[in-house]
């Protein structure tokens, strides 16, 4: 096949062009973005609680108001997951051991009136289980305030046909929209440390981290959609690096 | 740590220099090293492919072995091309494999579909082209391309990304990416048959 060639070609062509169009360098900060973005950890440390400015492209960040509920896999008890701080052991979800079809949160917040979240996923599949009926989402979707979504460890690709999500580790990336601003993004971690487990592995949830954009001198701030991406890749790339190494 | 990018306690992003230093020192942690760095990225590259992340696992690992093969007495300058290009290659192989197989997936075969619009039609060429003069080509016809046409039609046919993960990373939409890749490729269409390539 003639296109085969050609796109096998694609393969060979001048690294730079490979360089320039890499997610990774799309994603890359500038040095010194990176020194002043640990110039305002150092704030927070200092002044806690108090909002703080990453010097560079205007963007002002304040802790997160997204509230992550996850419920326990036995009883009507809740928790509001806090950042960096997994879910206790009787929060797990199991595919094979649990009534649920999915590991639940609940996505919710009071600041905005016309709240959006999108929401996507890295590895398994969202659902909504209303009524006993389970819908299963595109990897990419939009739902409004106090949603609950069930992660779960299979994806289907046919009408019945389901394949076992086999990573470790899935993300799910919150980005908060009001109207068509973005005033937050979160990202949520989901991982098994049982994987050879299966059917029965189980799965736990952590918030790595939670952001919002307050509004500057009653102005939302002009946050793009790639900004929050690039974000978001760098908790996951530096969260990975953690775990694996 | 002994030998390796640390410092006591504390872990420090690694140079790509410094990880080709230890490839060259035939350190084993310059695939670790190199896992830490790029291991997402050539992931990315194999997923795209082959859709499967066991598969592009075992592509990756295959791409720090080939990595430690070839270096010493490669020294190369960009590192993350480097590394990609061997990604993109094996993940390809294992996809043709698998689609004789019939489990073919991913963006390829979409990818393959668009590309078709850039074949020239038989009488209008004068010469089968060798792979060296294709690249040559591919080369030229990128350099005539704008800043971002490039890096939308490098996206769409190096990375295989999706036209919806291609808009989202260049915050525009889906339609105007569309229209990116179609006028690229015509331009392609047009390179090719002005100098009567056949493929």
């Amino acid at each position: 096949m003639k296109e085969k060639r050609l796109l096998k070609a694609m393969g060979k062509v001048d690294e730079k062009y490979i360089e320039e169009a890499s997610p990774a360098q799309h994603a890359k900060r500038p040095g010194w973005l990176k020194r002043g973005a640990i110039a305002a950890c150092l704030c927070v440390a200092l002044l806690a609680g108090v909002l703080f400015k990453i010097p560079g492209p205007d963007v002002t960040i304040a802790p997160g108001f997204l509230v992550v509920t996850a419920y326990a896999a036995s009883s009507d008890e809740e928790i509001t997951m806090q950042e960096g701080i997994e879910l206790p052991t009787d929060y797990k979800w199991s595919l094979a051991m649990s009534s649920r079809p999915g590991l639940p949160l609940k996505l919710s917040t009071t600041e905005y009136d016309d709240l959006s979240f999108e929401v996507s996923v890295d590895g398994g599949t969202l659902l909504f289980w209303e009524g006993n009926k389970i819908t299963y989402l595109d990897s990419s979707f939009n739902t409004g305030n106090d949603t609950i979504v069930y992660w779960t460890n299979l994806s289907r690709t046919g009408e019945s046909d389901f394949e076992r999500y086999m990573g470790t580790t899935a993300y799910i990336n919150i980005v908060i929209y009001e109207g068509d601003n973005i005033v937050g993004y979160a990202v949520v971690e989901i991982y098994t440390n049982d994987l050879e487990n299966e059917p029965a592995q189980t799965y736990s949830a952590k918030l790595l981290k939670s952001v919002s954009f307050p509004k500057a001198n009653r102005e939302y701030q002009k946050i793009t959609a790639e900004y929050v991406a690039t974000e978001m890749e760098q908790i996951k790339n530096e969260t990975q690096a953690g775990q694996r190494w | 740590m002994g030998e390796g990018p640390y410092r006591k306690g504390k872990e420090v992003r690694v140079e790509d220099k410094q990880i080709i230093d230890l490839y060259w020192r035939r350190a084993e942690t310059a695939i670790s090293e190199t896992a830490k760095k790029y291991g997402r990225y050539c992931h990315s590259i194999a997923f795209n492919i082959l859709h499967s992340h066991e598969d592009s696992e075992e592509c990756v690992n295959d791409t720090f072995f080939n990595a430690w093969r070839t270096m010493p007495p490669q020294r190369p300058s960009k590192f993350a091309a480097f590394l990609g290009t061997i990604t993109r290659h094996l993940s390809l192989n294992r996809w043709e494999q698998y689609s004789a197989e019939k489990r073919g997936c991913g963006q390829v075969l979409l990818v393959l579909e668009e590309l078709n619009d850039c074949i020239p039609a038989s009488e209008n060429v004068e010469q089968v082209v060798d792979d060296l003069a294709l690249t040559e080509l591919l080369n030229r016809f990128l350099d005539t391309l704008s800043t971002d046409s490039r890096k939308i039609f490098m996206r769409r046919y190096w990375y295989m990304n999706t036209i919806k993960e291609i808009a989202k990373g260049y915050s525009m939409s889906e339609s105007k990416v569309k229209m990116s890749l179609f006028r690229s490729r015509n331009e392609l269409k047009q390179l090719l048959e002005k100098e009567g390539f056949d493929l």
